[in-house]
């Protein structure tokens, strides 16, 4: 990866003294980020220090939190790809095709756009395959290409090359260098495949924050 | 035991013959009980995934009420309609008591509690999973909606299954408010009740084998259809 996050660069996102409670326990907490647009931000941290979380927080999909968080972008424009994508029932060319769908575009333009999308990361074998039965590394493309079939703005990646093969690798990380998206990358610790240059975001496991033990 | 084969060997010979009573009974217990059916799944299906899907007061005693709803003997909902459809009665102006939309009616209301709580149950316990991707992938309310439709399908069939093989073979409200009236409101089931206390068992026992026929063929065809997704 070659992408530079460049301060010139307007912010498309900021965040600040964020922290994510669940039960008492504390599963993400970030002091500060700032990311420009276009920017590529790596996120790494332990098993249960919040990757996946701060992620949701991004999506739009975790709205109970604490902190300022502001993005530049409508919820839409947002593409999130978790470790263990869902399949909804139906062909392989149906799930790249269901963003389309909702976005209410004409049947004969989405199935055009789907077949040149296949056809971009490799999937063209799978596209009548039912989804739910695919391996896991099929069901990670297939997410792949559904997340980014609608041009969004930011793409939040979840540990995106576990279960990936070295052919569907470089596939993904051609895809991210010649896209002009934000994108975010979660993993355990800096992966090989990662730029050095890319903005990096590291996050600590975290104490529990009951208040009978904040009163010791 | 030889009356057991009687019957079988009867309820074939009438099918076969295409004995006029046993197929109108036949007929018209499939046109009550699929219509009443629809009826109660069409209503049925969005209250259950509204039960499953938004919050709102009410809504546990709601599903509570029609939890109790599945277990409600069917002579207590003949009583009721018949008192809402006897002629001193609210309903009595429709002037439908001992008519096959009374039976409809009775049915709908022992359909519809079925239907409810099984397609309640079956959106509910979809994975959390689906909703979250919906969304994230810019699904609209109604994408959404019909995505669950499509991911609970087997929950929702079983449930219309269910509802069926209830209505086609229940006897208090087709007694109650259709009274057997021959030609015009019996179904097979009052037809079986009236062959056996007749002393003609065999007679009775052709109308039970064909009721059995009727559920096997439900039950496999949806059996077949939900296969044939998988």
């Amino acid at each position: 990866m070659n992408k530079e996050a460049s301060p010139a660069r307007s912010a498309i996102l900021r965040l600040s003294n964020l922290v994510v409670e669940k039960k008492g326990q504390i599963i993400c907490q970030l002091k500060s980020l700032v990311v420009a647009h276009g920017s590529y931000v790596s996120v790494t941290g332990p098993n249960g220090s919040g990757k996946s979380t701060l992620l949701r927080v991004i999506s739009g999909l975790e709205t109970e939190f604490q902190g300022q968080f502001e993005i530049d972008i409508s919820p839409r424009d947002c593409a999130f790809v978790p470790q263990d994508p869902l399949m909804f029932r139906g062909s392989a060319a149906y799930n790249v095709e269901y963003p389309l769908i909702a976005r209410g575009m004409p049947a004969l333009q989405r199935r055009s756009q789907v077949q040149q999308m296949l056809r971009e990361f490799g999937l063209t074998e799978l596209k009548d395959k039912n989804a739910k039965s695919l391996s896991g590394g099929e069901k990670k493309r297939i997410a792949f290409a559904r997340a980014v079939i609608y041009e969004p703005k930011i793409l939040l990646l979840d540990e995106p090359f576990a279960e990936l093969d070295s052919i569907a690798t470089n596939h993904l990380i051609h895809y991210l260098n010649q896209s002009d998206k934000t994108v975010f990358i979660t993993s355990p610790k800096l992966d090989s495949n990662l730029s050095t240059s890319a903005q990096q975001v590291e996050l600590s496991s975290h104490q529990h924050s009951d208040p009978a033990d904040q009163r010791q | 035991m030889q009356y057991l084969w009687d019957g079988i060997q009867q309820a074939f010979l009438q099918i076969l013959s295409g004995d006029h009573e046993v197929m109108q009974a036949t007929l018209r217990t499939i046109w009550i009980s699929g219509t009443a059916v629809l009826a109660a799944s069409v209503f049925g299906i969005p209250i259950g995934m509204c039960l499953a899907r938004t919050r709102f007061p009410l809504r546990h005693t709601l599903l509570q009420a029609f939890r109790i709803g599945m277990a409600l003997p069917t002579v207590f909902i003949g009583i009721i309609c018949f008192a809402m459809f006897s002629r001193q009665a609210p309903l009595g102006p429709l002037n439908i008591l001992y008519t096959p939309w009374a039976i409809m009616v009775g049915e709908f209301l022992l359909a519809l509690p079925i239907i409810v709580s099984l397609t309640q149950g079956a959106i509910q316990s979809l994975d959390r999973r689906i909703s979250e991707t919906a969304k994230i992938l810019g699904a609209g309310r109604l994408l959404r909606w019909r995505t669950f439709l499509s991911e609970a399908r087997i929950g929702i069939s079983l449930a219309i299954l269910t509802a069926f093989s209830r209505c086609v073979t229940e006897l208090g409200i087709a007694m109650m408010v259709g009274g057997n009236i021959k030609d015009r409101t019996r179904t097979l089931s009052t037809a079986t009740a009236m062959e056996t206390g007749k002393g003609e068992f065999s007679d009775g026992l052709a109308m039970g084998v064909i009721l059995l026929g009727i559920a096997m063929i439900v039950t496999l065809t949806i059996g077949r259809l939900i296969r044939d997704d998988e």
